[in-house]
């Protein structure tokens, strides 16, 4: 009975973000209004827009990428496949002048890298670090070898293709944006709700314990290998609108944003912890000091290093807890 | 279990050690043949030597990578303290015109960079995979931040132009710095304490805890030896390119490491030698090489680099779980 | 067989490699009933639980469950009979929550194939309170007790429908009152005509707890009694049995003065309050059951872990608190209990190993001076016999005796003033076992303070001058070597 009444005393919010995520939303209010102070142009509607359509990006590939950390695996290869996907997309489109079938020839490309991501970790039973860090480079010697460094623009007037980077519902609302959000609440749903996104935090969690109780520990973090390189598709065909071509040099340094901001939003490296809203926010969180910086004029080359201290200090942090457990 | 069981499976399992280095070799011959095959270009002095100056850098980062990875550790963040080193090294002797204070202040970063990520590793606690991404991050960001431009030679002076583009004799200077460095350290990995300490620290952390080795200082100065080398690549890089620009060495980590591992050393740690770095890292560059001469694209180097990479640490872990298997029998 | 019969086992036997863990065992577990299985370590326990576990497959005899002869050939086998095997290192998801690890096989679902999470808490909910636990289904198990965790396992076997539950130790990390606390649920699953496996060494909880005792020694079975025909010291007889056959060959005496002197030594999770005295030339034995903090004690000595209150003095010299390099520049040297985990660089040859922290004796400048080295490395090889086809062996080749005698050359090799040897003989045969005393006893002849932790009471009786007892982090008995009997040492060590 004692506890039952403990249960109505806390709040709302921490209920239903959890302890560590509830830490998370103060930092990004008191990010948020720092900013907002900082500049007159910060909380203004366009800029919340911007801010709504650039994090739209990686807030896509990162919920695949959470899902796949969860259940214990990494895939690092994501930013060079923003590059080598958006090559079929444009390929075809300029050929066929359908954005659909772009769309279902990069799609297609993704998923059958997750497959080969997926193979090669969970059939050869290689470290999936190193295999995607040896991917990263041959997707992108691959991008470089097709295009001969030349990006290739849209030829194909494809109204579709160029709305959905750039096109914004009511001038406010980017459709990525509107992408977005569907992605990210189906995933939360299924993640917190389905036989399927319990499994993989029971994978991530104890694989040993996990395969006694009879699940098919391979078979789930395959299905996170190719959900989380179909999701990072997604991405690069919001990147390819946005950019107008296949550029070569498109995602680089993209896994580590992504890293980074999965890592601050409560996602662990040892997996089985972390949730897809926690990494939203670690998502928001970087896009917004990513935003609000270029508004204070700072160097882009900053962000590399604030990126990478964040990194250490996170994952400091991360070993910390897990040494006080 | 008898002495017959064992005794096979030391042949067996030497050999296989012994095998790797003679197979490396074997492959190394193949690939040379096969190329001067494609074009009689390659096995003239000229492009040997070029072979063998282009591979002095990855080479020279090889040695400290090799002694890293023997205790356990790794540190990618090489490819842009390269790019670093040369902007400051270069920028320093614009400055002061003296060539001897610029290669101390490219070591000298080195040095503290090495340190940083020894601590990050020892103190923070920091997987040395992320933290050294990480600090691959940060280094080229603040590249970027020390000089947008690539840092033009203003000094003109000929000590400066000898380290990467001068002889001794008929041998190139690069060639030269990485011998003496590649003996030396051989030396100390395969004759001294040091090395030894090594080995036992990659090996087992524990066993090595308790018969007194101070296992954390070794991981320490481990990583401010591969910095301070790596450094001394980025020295020779600068030297040769001229200027000291900031988007130098994307991609030299990858090469190095793959080279390394090809020759043998495991990811695990404990194991590796500098003679299978040495033909690893060669292995590659003369594939590099024949890619030039054969007129392919090169493009290629990169994506044959991070295949050879999977490649490699497939290999590795077929040989962990062989290994595993013979423990537990 | 009566109809209460639940699980009869008739003629079980397995073995591993050079070890025959289980000869020809039989036990019958009846319906509503709790039934210990006692025996020492190494006695076949653990064993003949892993096989009901479906972990291992038994090389012979019959497993008939509810009357059926059945095949366990995987843990899904078992779970899907009925059978649930709590063991000490529990199986559960750390970050999920208690509801969730108690219907991980099977969520309930919804019609929608969704979670159906009310269900869900609400069923774990009524089976943790059937068991008189009150814990929210919503926590994660994690930030749970041990004792709570292990209703967890429980509550999950109900939900299961479990009809046999084996408790493997399960007492060794509660408290008192959380061991009570357990009892009582044991009991309510008695009157759910549930069995109970009752897997202990702790003979009080026996007899308050347990309807019928089986007693195992060596693989075999050697008693099978109701509790109210036979008492403590009949069990004990049972258990220990064997003669103490004086294949320990003692040649060293007299003891030189005090060289290691543990003042109230305590850490953080376990030790308390420890003192020791051992004098040179002297082989002291630690005695106790599992969870009693020997390894701890051999391992905070030695400075690997972290002491919260004491001192340690080696000649009348403290040590540095928690510097390995400092323990062995003072003459200290620990043999671990799992050689293969903390002792061998399996990967470096017989040589290396055995030089490695004497290793600048063999150099000069830095530079090692093979010759030198293999010269001493052979010394020791010859001197303990190991079997080995050459120095330059790596040490994974060699069996676990001679692995075991490469740690000890190691040693022995450093001129030790003293020296820790926890569990020394796990895991090998006799005749290696029979030379690793030998060796003891030469280490104390040379004027050594040996430090011998055991579990094993022959080596215990056979190997030390004096006899220390620990039992749950605490020093409960000390015993001279004539003084000592095996059940005043036993009675000691589940004090």
């Amino acid at each position: 009975m004692e506890q039952k009444i403990e249960n109505n005393r806390i709040s709302i919010i921490r209920r239903i973000f959890g302890v560590s995520e509830f830490g998370l939303l103060v930092s990004l209010v008191i990010i948020f209004t720092f900013f907002s102070i900082s500049s007159k142009y910060f909380f203004t509607v366009k800029n919340i827009s911007n801010i709504l359509g650039q994090i739209s990006l990686p807030l896509i590939a990162a919920v695949g990428f959470s899902i796949l950390l969860i259940s214990g695996e990494v895939d690092i290869s994501i930013g060079s496949l923003q590059a080598v996907v958006a090559l079929p997309l444009l390929i075809i489109m300029n050929a066929t002048g359908s954005f659909l079938l772009g769309v279902l020839a990069a799609l297609l490309l993704g998923a059958t890298i997750g497959i080969i991501n997926g193979l090669l970790v969970t059939k050869l039973k290689i470290n999936s670090l190193i295999t995607t860090l040896g991917m990263y480079y041959t997707l992108r010697g691959t991008v470089y070898l097709i295009t001969k460094k030349v990006a290739i623009a849209d030829d194909s007037g494809s109204e579709i293709f160029f709305l959905i980077g750039n096109g914004k519902l009511y001038h406010f609302l980017p459709y990525s944006a509107i992408l977005m959000f569907v992605i990210l609440l189906f995933f939360i749903y299924i993640m917190k709700n389905t036989t399927y996104g319990r499994r993989i935090y029971a994978v991530g969690g104890n694989a040993e314990v996990a395969r006694v109780m009879g699940i098919n520990v391979e078979k789930i973090k395959f299905s996170a290998f190719i959900l989380c390189s179909t999701l990072a598709s997604m991405s690069a065909i919001l990147l390819a609108s946005r950019l107008g071509s296949a550029n070569h040099l498109a995602g680089q340094g993209f896994e580590f944003q992504v890293v980074a901001a999965v890592i601050l939003g409560g996602v662990s490296l040892s997996g089985g912890i972390g949730t897809l809203l926690g990494a939203f926010v670690g998502v928001f969180i970087i896009g917004i000091i990513q935003n609000g910086l270029g508004m204070m004029n700072v160097y882009t080359m900053w962000q590399l290093i604030i990126t990478g201290s964040i990194i250490i200090m996170a994952v400091a942090i991360d070993e910390l807890k897990k040494r006080h457990e | 279990m008898g002495i017959l069981g064992q005794i096979k499976r030391e042949r067996i399992f030497g050999k296989l050690v012994l095998f790797n280095e003679i197979i490396l070799v074997v492959v190394l011959i193949i690939i040379s043949i096969a190329i001067s095959i494609g074009t009689p270009k390659f096995y003239s002095t000229t492009n040997i030597l070029n072979i063998l100056r282009d591979s002095s850098m990855a080479i020279i980062a090889g040695i400290g990578m090799t002694m890293l990875l023997i205790t356990g550790e790794v540190d990618l963040s090489i490819g842009s303290l390269v790019a670093f080193v040369g902007v400051v090294t270069m920028d320093i002797i614009n400055r002061t015109m003296n060539v001897g204070l610029g290669v101390l202040a490219g070591m000298g970063l080195g040095a503290v960079v090495g340190l940083v990520n020894g601590l990050v590793r020892t103190k923070l606690k920091v997987n040395s995979l992320i933290g050294t991404i990480a600090m691959m991050m940060i280094l080229r960001g603040m590249v970027y931040i020390y000089s947008i431009a690539a840092i033009q030679n203003y000094h003109q002076l000929g000590a400066f132009y000898e380290i990467g583009n001068g002889y001794v004799g008929f041998m190139p200077i690069p060639i030269v710095i990485m011998l003496v460095l590649y003996f030396v350290f051989l030396f100390i990995v395969t004759r001294s304490v040091m090395g030894r300490h090594l080995y036992a620290t990659g090996g087992n952390y524990t066993a090595a805890k308790i018969s007194g080795i101070k296992v954390d200082n070794l991981k320490l100065l481990t990583f401010m030896m591969t910095s301070i080398l790596a450094s001394i690549s980025g020295i020779i890089l600068v030297s040769r390119m001229n200027s000291g620009q900031p988007n130098a060495g994307v991609g030299f980590e990858l090469s190095v490491i793959a080279g390394v591992i090809l020759g043998g050393t495991s990811l695990g740690g404990g194991e590796g030698t500098l003679i299978g770095t040495l033909i690893g890292v060669l292995i590659l560059r003369i594939i590099n090489n024949g890619i030039i001469i054969l007129r392919w694209n090169q493009d290629l180097q990169i994506v044959i680099s991070g295949i050879v990479i999977i490649i490699a640490v497939y290999i590795d872990s077929m040989r962990k779980v062989a290994r595993a298997k013979i423990i537990t029998t | 067989m009566g109809d209460d019969v639940l699980l009869q086992i008739e003629g079980i036997s397995k073995e591993f490699p050079g070890v025959k863990a289980l000869d020809d065992v039989d036990l019958t577990i009846r319906k509503g009933m709790v039934h210990a299985l006692v025996g020492e370590n190494g006695a076949g326990k653990s064993t003949l639980i892993k096989i009901l576990a479906g972990v291992y497959n038994r090389d012979a005899g019959e497993i008939i469950f509810e009357k059926r002869p059945v095949i366990i050939h995987s843990p899904a086998d078992s779970l899907g009979l009925g059978i649930k095997v709590v063991f000490q290192e529990l199986a559960l998801i750390p970050h999920m929550t208690v509801a969730e690890n108690v219907f991980l096989e099977s969520f309930p679902l919804k019609k929608n194939k969704v979670i159906d999470w009310e269900t869900m808490s609400k069923k774990t909910a009524e089976i943790l309170l059937s068991i008189g636990l009150s814990i929210n289904p919503k926590d994660k198990v994690y930030k749970l007790t041990v004792s709570q965790q292990q209703m967890v396992e429980i509550a999950r076997a109900l939900s299961h429908e479990a009809k046999l539950i084996v408790m493997d130790e399960p007492t060794s990390a509660l408290t008192p009152k959380e061991i009570k606390f357990l009892f009582d649920v044991l009991r309510k699953l008695k009157t759910l005509d549930i069995g109970i496996l009752y897997v202990t060494h702790k003979l009080e909880e026996v007899f308050e707890l347990c309807d019928r005792v089986t007693v195992l020694r060596d693989g075999k079975l050697i008693s099978s009694n109701n509790i109210n025909e036979t008492n403590t010291d009949e069990v004990v007889k049972d258990m220990v049995g064997r003669s103490i056959k004086t294949l320990f060959p003692r040649t060293h005496t007299g003891k030189g003065n005090v060289v290691l002197r543990v003042e109230n030594l305590s850490t953080e999770k376990k030790l308390k309050d420890v003192t020791l005295t051992v004098h040179a030339g002297e082989v002291i034995g630690i005695f106790g059951l599992l969870g009693a903090g020997r390894t701890e004690l051999a391992k905070a000595i030695f400075g690997l872990d972290a002491i919260t209150s004491g001192k340690i003095l080696i000649d009348g010299h403290e040590l540095k608190v928690g510097s390995t390099s400092h323990s062995t520049k003072m003459g200290l040297g620990l043999l671990t209990e799992d050689r293969k985990e903390e002792g061998l660089v399996l990967q470096m040859s017989v040589a290396q190993n055995i030089t490695l922290p004497s290793i600048r004796e063999f150099s000069s400048f830095g530079v090692i001076r093979r010759k030198l080295e293999a010269r001493h490395a052979n010394e020791f090889v010859q001197k303990l016999r190991i079997k080995t086809p050459s120095l330059r062996q790596k040490v994974m080749f060699l069996s676990g005796g001679n692995q075991q005698k490469v740690l000890l050359a190691r040693w022995l090799m450093k001129k030790l003033k003293v020296i820790i040897l926890d569990e020394p003989t796990r895991g090998i045969d006799v005749g290696a076992k029979a030379e690793i005393h030998r060796l003891i006893d030469e280490l104390a002849k040379a004027g050594l303070a040996v430090i011998v932790m055991t579990s094993e009471m022959p080596e215990l009786l056979g190997v030390s001058d004096h006899i220390v007892v620990m039992s749950n982090g605490r020093v409960t008995g000390g015993f001279e070597k004539n003084s000592a009997t095996q059940e005043s040492i036993l009675a000691a060590a589940i004090a």
